[in-house]
């Protein structure tokens, strides 16, 4: 066995043992211990936002603690009344009851960019449906998101949780993430993070909830109130430097509405650069070998992302504008970049806007968010039938739409399902119902047509399909 | 309550327990057994943990069954009698694997 697995096995070891005490608890002490483990991370926002932004050197503290507050105080409102213990549904007409099972320890993977408050959502969902967590840091964040997983520990110890049910490792390793992801007592993956890792997560053969990349669309359309329009895009797009994925990354207006929407981004402070300037930008803030966002650019401010790319931009900036003219590898910009830089199209007409859309909708971002700003609900209507997204967010900030809570009744979740198109199960917001099995209990209910039914008939070659379902169905 | 049958005949220890081996009455519990097999032989000393009793393991109460699970022989550690839903426990934890139980 090696170093690596024998340190996965003394976690392992400890988080099983969790999973077989978790599963004594009932709905009550269930409840009692999230409650008290929101209170303790919602009490902590303010010292674990500033500890992951002087850790990780990217976001804004203000609103990392926004962040810490949706992943305490709103998932907590998500989740509080949720039955997850014992019998969830019965049903005596069907003959169906369905109870809830947990699954076992919860290997979570925490990103860089938003450290603490993924730590607090995927604690507060793993200890509602009884399931032992692991926590496995990014490296630059890992004394936050350690930080965070020992305040939740504490407060769950005190309300009387099983001790081992929230574990953390203290030096992450490649080969060690490895040995988590494979060993058969691993449950689930809660995999938050970049591309290779959900990749890696969803090829251990253990069961993995995964993330897809983004790459959203905003359309804002004639019928939009624009200056709400883009002062909703720059509070989501400059929302924590733009770390959130769900933030919109390219912005696409009718030649018709073009001019004024300019002029609004302007007025709120945005700064449109010129082609030499987004030559200069684009040598920044994408990596050459991979095609894909630099490291270094993720979660900066505009300020700072101007000065190390060599231009000089007016003070009070908050956001860099990009008039691109395409879509694809010979534009990098319009590929997804997590910080405040926005593409910027504007279309002939609304046809060219839409196939624009979808052209950024499927470079790299499939399955995950996209935006529309209008007021006619048939053009809502048809963007939505047109993008493939898990969530398509109307006339809301992006950023915070798609995660839920603040500006619709989604789920509040810093684990955004993007379904099959971004390699996932699912689509939705995940929470703790998708952290159970439920297991159904099922109750004779006899077909009556089925007895009434000469079986024998199904074997009749000669008789087709509607010979049998007619007298199958009759007096039915 | 914390009670022992020690047969010196076949050199079987045999430990009866109270409703709940939670974290504050299991380190008590390991303390007693352990002083209780202090000067027995090891070689072949057998131990019974009977949970007819216990409705409630905590992690601490498990580790106290690895531990002398580990310190004996093979097929020498066994529980018995426990409750179903303590039977899965201990299955959940994997300790099926390390340990007699039944």
């Amino acid at each position: 066995m090696s170093t690596e697995q024998e340190k996965a096995n003394v976690l392992l070891e400890k988080s099983i043992i969790a999973a077989g005490v978790f599963n004594q608890f009932n709905q009550n002490d269930v409840d009692r211990i999230v409650k008290a483990v929101y209170e303790a991370a919602f009490n902590n926002r303010v010292s674990l936002a500033k500890m992951a932004v002087e850790e990780t050197e990217l976001g804004v503290w203000q609103h990392k603690v926004m962040k810490n507050v949706l992943a305490s105080q709103f998932v907590y409102e998500n989740i509080k009344d949720e039955k997850t213990v014992g019998i969830l549904s019965h049903d005596n007409i069907s003959g169906i009851t369905e109870i809830a099972q947990p699954l076992g320890p919860v290997f979570a993977v925490i990103p860089v960019t938003n450290p603490t408050s993924t730590v607090i959502y995927k604690i507060l969902l793993c200890l509602k449906t009884r399931n032992p967590i692991i926590i496995s840091s990014h490296r630059r964040a890992k004394q936050c998101s350690i930080k965070a997983a020992q305040i939740c520990y504490e407060a769950a110890l005190k309300a009387g949780a099983p001790e081992d049910c929230i574990l953390w490792i203290e030096e992450s390793s490649r080969e060690l993430t490895h040995a988590f992801m494979t060993d058969k007592r691993m449950a689930l993956i809660l995999a938050t993070g970049g591309t290779g890792l959900v990749k890696a997560a969803y090829s251990s053969g253990t069961p993995a909830i995964g993330v897809g990349p983004g790459n959203v669309p905003v359309f804002i359309d004639e019928s939009a109130d624009v200056p709400l329009a883009v002062k909703s895009v720059i509070s989501s797009k400059s929302f924590d430097n733009g770390t959130v994925c769900a933030s919109e990354q390219s912005v696409i207006v009718e030649k018709k509405i073009a001019d004024e929407v300019i002029d609004e981004f302007k007025k709120q402070n945005c700064y449109f650069l010129s082609p030499d300037e987004i030559k200069k930008i684009e040598a920044f803030a994408i990596n050459e070998k991979t095609d894909g966002m630099s490291a270094d650019v993720v979660g900066q401010s505009a300020e700072i992302i101007a000065k190390k790319a060599g231009i000089m931009i007016p003070n009070n900036i908050i956001i860099l504008m990009a008039k691109l003219d395409g879509v694809g590898e010979e534009y990098p910009l319009s590929s997804e970049v997590l910080a405040p830089i926005l593409a910027f199209y504007v279309a002939d007409n609304y046809d060219d806007a839409l196939k624009t859309c979808i052209d950024l909708n499927y470079l790299g971002g499939i399955g995950h968010t996209a935006s529309i700003y209008a007021n006619d609900k048939e053009r809502i209507a048809e963007f939505s039938n047109l993008m493939n997204a898990g969530r398509v967010v109307v006339n809301t900030p992006s950023a915070q739409g798609a995660v839920g809570g603040l500006f619709n009744t989604l789920p509040t979740a810093f684990t955004l399902g993007c379904g099959a198109g971004g390699k996932n199960i699912t689509t939705e917001n995940i929470t703790a119902i998708n952290l159970i099995n439920v297991k159904r209990i099922c109750r004779r209910r006899e077909d009556r047509r089925w007895f009434a039914f000469d079986s024998e008939k199904f074997l009749d070659e000669n008789l087709k399909v509607n010979d049998i379902i007619t007298e199958y169905n009759k007096n039915y | 309550m914390l009670k022992f049958y020690y047969n010196k005949h076949e050199n079987r220890l045999l430990c009866t327990f109270d409703e709940r081996m939670d974290s504050m009455s299991s380190p008590n519990a390991e303390k007693e057994i352990s002083k209780k097999i202090d000067g027995l032989s090891i070689e072949n000393l057998s131990i019974v943990f009977d949970l007819e009793k216990v409705d409630f393991v905590s992690s601490a109460f498990m580790r106290i069954c690895i531990k002398f699970a580990k310190k004996l022989k093979k097929d020498n550690f066994k529980i018995v009698n426990t409750k179903l839903m303590i039977k899965k426990t201990y299955k959940i934890a994997g300790l099926d694997k390390l340990m007699n139980i039944e």
